[in-house]
Parts: C-alpha cells; sequence; structure tokens
C-alpha cells in the first residue's frame, strides 16, 4: 500500500505560525491533496492558497502552533467541498461559449486503470470520497480523518465502508473488474 | 487491505505525483520579482471623453511605509487588517439577496462598475447570459472568496484579488467608476496571480499584483493616473519604487 507521508507534531516548530514556512514546507502537499478532492490544478492551488490567507488573517486560531498542518489539512478539506459545491451552482450558469478545457495537468496521461478509478471516485458524495482520500492517500487514522473532515470518528468506517461499496458498484456497472 | 483499496491507493498516488512543483505558480519571492519589472498597461480608450489631459504620474510609495503615500494597509497583513467584506448580490429592482454561490457565478465573466455610496460599495454588472442582475452589494465588515477589503474597519478602501493566470473565477478585465471618474479597464499580465485596485487613504487608486501568493506577497504596485494624456490611447505605469517586500 501507498501512503502519502505527512508531517507530524514533531516536524512542526512550537513557535507560533510562521505562514511562509509554513507554505514553503507544505504546499506542494496540500495541492495534491487538493487535486485528489477537486480534480483539477487550478482550483487546488486556490483552495490551499485560501487556506494559508485564512491562516495569515487569522493567526490566533490555530491555538496549538505544532498543531498548523493538521489545521490547514482541515481548512482544504472544507474547502474543498466548498469548492465543488461553488462548481455544481456555477455550472448552471457559465454560457456554453465559456469554454470548460480541462487543466493542463490533466491532460497527462494516467493509467487507464488509474483513470477508470479515479473517475468513479469523482461520482462519490464528496464526504466519502474524503475519506477514502484522507485514508488511502493521506494514510490517516480515523481519528485524524475524524478531524480533518468534522465528523464523528465512528462515521469514518461506516462512511469508508459505504464509499468502498459504491466504488464497487460503480466499477461493476462500468464492467470494470475489481 | 482488499484488492479495490489497493488500487484506489496506487490511483491517488498516481494522480498526486502528477503534480509537481514545477507545476505550481512559483512561490512569492522578491528576488523573482525584481527579475521582471512589469508594466501595467491602461487601456485609455475605457475613460471618459471628459478626462483633463495630464502627465502620468505615479506617486512615491515605498515598501514598508505606506502611510507615506496615505494608502491603507493590505488587508492580508497585519492585525488590523481584518477581512471585511461581505458580497451580497441583489437582483435589482427586486432586492432579494441570493448565495456567495450566485455571486461566485454571476462574476464570473462580468463586468463590473464600482461604486462607493456612504460606507457601502456598489457594483453594477454587466452579465451578457443574466441580464436581470445588475447590481452587487459590496458591504464592508465581511469577508468573501476572491473579494477582500482593506484597511481598518469602516475604511472605504476596497481590494479585488482577481485569480490568474487563467482567470478562474472572476475574469481578469474590468471596469470601475468612482465618484464621476471613470477609470480604465485594465488587463493584468497573466503571468500574476493576483490583481487588486484600491483606493487609498490620499483619495487616489492604486493597483497592485500579487505572485504567486496571496497570502503575503505584493510583488508591485502602481498607482494609477487620475487622468491620461491627450490622445494617448495606451498608457504604461512602471511600479512605485522597488517591489515591496513581504510585510509582517
Amino acid at each position: 500500500m501507498l501512503i502519502h507521508t505527512e508531517p507530524g507534531p514533531d516536524t512542526v516548530s512550537a513557535r507560533p505560525p510562521d505562514v511562509a514556512s509554513l507554505y514553503a514546507a507544505h504546499r506542494l502537499a496540500l495541492v495534491r491533496l487538493a487535486v485528489l478532492l477537486v480534480d483539477d490544478l487550478p482550483s487546488a492551488e486556490d483552495v490551499v492558497q485560501d487556506a494559508f490567507a485564512e491562516l495569515a488573517r487569522h493567526p490566533e486560531r490555530l491555538r496549538d502552533p505544532g498543531a498548523a498542518f493538521g489545521y490547514l489539512r482541515t481548512s482544504v478539506v472544507n474547502r474543498s467541498r466548498s469548492a465543488l459545491r461553488r462548481r455544481r451552482t456555477a455550472r448552471g450558469y457559465v454560457a456554453p461559449t465559456s469554454g470548460d478545457a480541462p487543466p493542463a495537468d490533466e491532460q497527462v496521461v494516467l493509467a487507464e486503470e488509474h483513470a477508470t478509478l479515479l473517475a468513479a471516485v469523482r461520482r462519490l458524495a464528496p464526504r466519502q470520497r474524503e475519506v477514502l482520500v484522507l485514508r488511502y492517500w493521506s494514510g490517516l487514522s480515523e481519528t485524524e480523518i475524524a478531524q480533518a473532515c468534522g465528523i464523528a470518528r465512528g462515521s469514518v468506517k461506516s462512511t469508508a465502508s459505504r464509499a468502498l461499496a459504491v466504488l464497487e458498484r460503480i466499477l461493476t456497472e462500468n464492467g470494470e473488474q475489481s | 487491505m482488499n484488492d479495490l483499496e489497493e488500487r484506489l491507493s496506487a490511483a491517488f498516488h498516481a494522480r498526486a505525483e502528477q503534480v509537481r512543483p514545477e507545476h505550481l505558480v512559483p512561490a512569492p519571492s522578491p528576488a523573482t520579482a525584481r527579475r521582471r519589472p512589469p508594466v501595467l498597461r491602461v487601456a485609455v480608450a475605457a475613460l471618459a471623453a471628459g478626462a483633463v489631459a495630464a502627465t502620468v504620474a505615479v506617486s512615491a510609495g515605498r515598501a514598508g511605509s505606506p502611510e507615506q503615500a496615505g494608502e491603507p494597509p493590505i488587508a492580508t497583513h497585519g492585525p488590523q487588517t481584518e477581512p471585511v467584506v461581505k458580497l451580497l448580490v441583489q437582483r435589482l429592482p427586486a432586492d432579494e439577496p441570493v448565495s456567495y454561490d450566485d455571486a461566485v457565478a454571476t462574476l464570473s465573466g462580468a463586468t463590473m462598475t464600482l461604486r462607493l455610496a456612504g460606507d457601502r460599495w456598489t457594483f453594477d454588472v454587466t452579465h451578457l447570459d443574466r441580464p436581470a442582475l445588475t447590481g452587487v452589494t459590496v458591504d464592508l465588515g465581511r469577508h468573501v472568496g476572491y473579494v477582500l477589503a482593506v484597511g481598518p474597519q469602516g475604511d472605504p478602501s476596497i481590494e479585488v484579488l482577481v485569480p490568474g493566470p487563467g482567470g478562474r473565477l472572476v475574469r481578469a478585465t474590468w471596469s470601475m467608476a468612482l465618484e464621476g471618474i471613470e477609470l480604465p479597464t485594465i488587463t493584468p499580465d497573466p503571468g500574476y496571480v493576483g490583481w487588486s485596485v484600491w483606493v487609498g487613504l490620499d483619495g487616489r487608486l492604486h493597483a497592485s499584483a500579487y505572485r504567486g501568493s496571496r497570502v503575503a506577497e505584493e510583488v508591485y504596485r502602481w498607482t494609477l493616473p487620475s487622468a491620461i494624456p491627450s490622445g494617448a490611447d495606451e498608457v504604461e505605469l512602471v511600479p512605485v519604487a522597488e517591489p515591496l517586500e513581504e510585510r509582517p
């Protein structure tokens, strides 16, 4: 199993948050997390940028400086969910001729198997998707996922279980062997 | 971990690893910014016909000393700069508030004219696809999305950040009017990620460009002229002083 390694509290300074340093250290990892949640790189960059901007404006909200990455991760998860919500609304207004070309990074070919699976993931409910990404990419514990998603710990397991079941069903409907 | 979980993990990693550091908008750096002093190109065609001819003036205003130019602090830097904009969209004349989501959708592709009335800013929005929507009110006091107010509370300064390149939500070409002076349409250099225009305490309009980050990096600042030389069809403004250093 591949698990992305995220920084623990011991790798973060206990001093008040230095947003610039946090930005340099964690931006890429957070953009990668966001791109799994919102699909396209520009949106992912915006989500992460806003998360940092919020921290810069309200450093007092981070009571434990050692928890900066977790704070930002939670912010990214929440903002990604909002971005998906806004996207659904915006699609109702965008003119057909306005263009909706995929960002360049999506044109890099993924292995067909990966692409098929990620397409199925996009059909999940946002919360289900978040839980799967945090579990199978970030490698978080149920407790950490619960914190990042703002749900009860007991809901994490059931949400993941349901998400996997839905994925199985989608792949089966699409003729995939799971 | 079953087969599906293994495949899921592999797919997530394959997608995430596609995002390489070089794909991201470059992280801000004053050193990088200095390499390419940008020129703000102001299209004069959009100016009101009554504009008085004058030499383009670039006011002083140095890094770290915004007070010298009579300007308020930038919104995102400092304790006194509580985010203070709430964007409300009104369908005039029905005056029905709609959601921020609607506002984002509306602003996308729209042309805006900004006016100040008391302590409230009003956008007049021209939107080809939604002609019924003619007004957006920016209410100082809250923050939303890509619109940020600047300055101390009650200060009628406003900063509008337009993400780019790619102009995701708000088209990076727009116009504004203030106190009867119509200002030109501004087309940001696509190489800059953020763009702002605000009114300083000196009563003049200023523009800033942000590269890479909307957190703390204002890399260039210009002061817009209050008038344009007669007959000019474009005015080039050089940045005010050196690129601004990151603020505390």
